[in-house]
């Protein structure tokens, strides 16, 4: 339980949802990405506080891992092109912070 | 400042002053030597930017959230293994690397990123056979007027 | 009508402020129309909006907590456009904000307070503004007549506030929100102030807040010592502006920079 991060998100798909069709896969998560640069009003560093992977699922299939630096900008925003599959299946979302707590978001996508 | 009087004090200054440019030449030998991302090292490495098209305002009015979108298609026989996004100018340098899982050979990919000051934004390919391709874009950051301490 | 005094009122404020500034019709623009072309795009697409995950947040937070109550958050349309309201509570009146609202109703269903800028305050404050965009902002004296002329004395307060030079730079509101609309301020336009758009993600913070900070923030920007969280200066001129913004609709929770 302590090693679990859950966070806002976001999971869009724009465009046809059906076999094979090339969509955009529109991911927004909520986490401040706090870099360790940062200040508070009595002079103190904000310590750094970030998501450092995430990866993409269709399935068990890897669609992509990313490494963050805190060079994204809070409340990260991956958009990305994405040929749907034959087969409708669920779409997983997992993330883990520089702390190692994960989170993830399932979603099923439905074909019409 | 001590004038050499004497020939053995000219000596004396003159070898100094051989210590001091050999020195200097090890110095700039140190400041010669590849700083990885820096924007002089992926510049010198000419990459072939054919391939990648970015999308990035040439005036960016804050630097917390800056729009960058990129299309990246791989040469005919390659595939796309994945990509860096470097800010040379930041303090840490690599704002995002991803390794797609699947063979593609096109991706269009947007993202909104920090930028410390006004640089080039790199966004670097990674193709199937080991190759790199790259292309920058540059945009001037502006900050907010007034100091906000809240 | 038992606001005769409110108008008069009104008008002498106006009067002391310079009449421009509740006259003319191009300072009567919302903060939207001083943002970039990117970030009236990022606002615009909800995938894109950062705001848009307060506002789901607020909405799972409104069904579990609100909705034995308040039933759907569109019953309530209409409290962001008229906030702040003067609120008597066992003899004791204060202005109280939608943030300070959102406080008291916790309370009325058990739970602690929560700090104003606390992500799920935030979250029913950005939902509220939601439902709330188009209503026209009109914020209201209470209906008993003691209650009015409190009402007033507060708004008085808050005239006075944003005529006040205050901090370092020596500047008051009016200054800059009404006498210098349209200048350019370094890399930003000046905009006349409309509280339009709470709660705000504002960029430089990186995260959303609420009238109060972006108050305090004012403060800050001319070198003044900041006011206290919820305090009574801030609920004034929140109440100034307000009346100030009489009439304009509600952007909805919007992004600033």
């Amino acid at each position: 339980m302590a090693n679990t991060l859950d966070i806002p998100v976001r999971l869009s798909i724009s465009g046809p949802m059906r076999a094979n069709a090339e969509v955009e896969v529109r991911l927004l998560l909520g986490h401040s990405m706090e870099t360790g640069f940062r200040h508070d009003s009595s002079g103190a560093p904000v310590p750094k506080d970030i998501l450092q992977f995430v990866t993409v699922h269709m399935g068990d299939v890897l669609i992509f891992e990313a490494e963050l630096g805190t060079g994204m900008a809070a409340n990260p925003m991956f958009f990305f092109s994405f040929t749907l599959p034959a087969q409708a299946g669920e779409m997983v979302v997992r993330w883990t912070d520089q702390q190692g707590r994960n989170g993830e978001m399932r979603r099923a996508l439905l074909y019409r | 400042m001590l004038t050499p009087q004497t020939p053995l004090a000219r000596r004396f200054c003159l070898a100094q002053l051989g210590v001091g440019v050999a020195g200097l030449c090890g110095v700039s030998q140190v400041i010669g030597a590849p700083d990885p991302n820096s924007q002089t090292d992926l510049r010198s490495r000419a990459l072939p930017s054919q391939g990648i098209d970015i999308t990035l305002p040439p005036l960016a009015d804050n630097s917390n959230a800056i729009p960058l979108q990129f299309m990246l298609q791989a040469p005919v026989g390659l595939t796309l293994r994945g990509f860096d996004i470097i800010a040379p100018e930041n303090p840490n340098r690599t704002i995002l690397h991803l390794q797609l899982g699947q063979t593609q050979e096109r991706l269009k990919f947007s993202t909104r990123i920090r930028l410390a000051m006004t640089q080039e934004v790199w966004v670097l390919a990674h193709l199937s056979d080991g190759t790199t391709l790259g292309r920058s874009a540059h945009t001037v950051v502006t900050a907010t007027a007034c100091f906000d301490e809240t | 009508m038992r606001f005769r005094c409110f108008w008069p009122g009104l008008s002498l404020g106006a009067l002391l402020l310079g009449a421009h500034a509740l006259s003319y019709a191009q300072t009567r623009l919302s903060g939207d129309h001083f943002l970039s072309p990117q970030l009236q795009a990022m606002q615009q697409d909800q995938d894109v909006n950062p705001v848009t995950l307060w506002v789901e947040k607020g909405q799972t937070l409104w069904r579990n907590n609100c909705q034995r109550c308040h039933q759907a958050p569109e019953t309530l349309s209409r409290a962001a456009a008229e906030h702040p309201r003067l609120v008597t509570r066992n003899n004791h009146a204060r202005l109280v904000n939608l943030e300070d609202q959102i406080n008291s109703c916790r309370q009325r269903i058990g739970q602690q307070p929560k700090g104003l800028e606390d992500d799920d305050t935030l979250s029913l404050s950005a939902l509220l503004h939601s439902v709330g965009k188009g209503e026209k902002i009109n914020p209201r004296p209470p209906a008993e007549s003691v209650g009015v002329q409190r009402w007033q004395d507060e708004l008085g307060q808050g005239a006075a506030l944003y005529a006040t030079r205050l901090g370092r730079l020596n500047l008051a509101c009016t200054h800059c929100h009404d006498g210098k609309v349209g200048a350019q301020l370094r890399a930003e336009v000046v905009s006349p102030g409309h509280p339009t758009g709470f709660p705000i993600y504002r960029l430089n913070w990186q995260t959303m807040g609420s009238i109060d900070r972006r108050l305090r923030a004012c403060y800050s920007g001319v070198q003044a010592t900041l006011p206290a969280p919820g305090s009574p200066a801030l609920r004034q001129l929140e109440l100034f502006l307000k009346v100030r913004a009489s009439g304009m609709p509600l952007d909805g929770p919007a992004i600033r920079r």
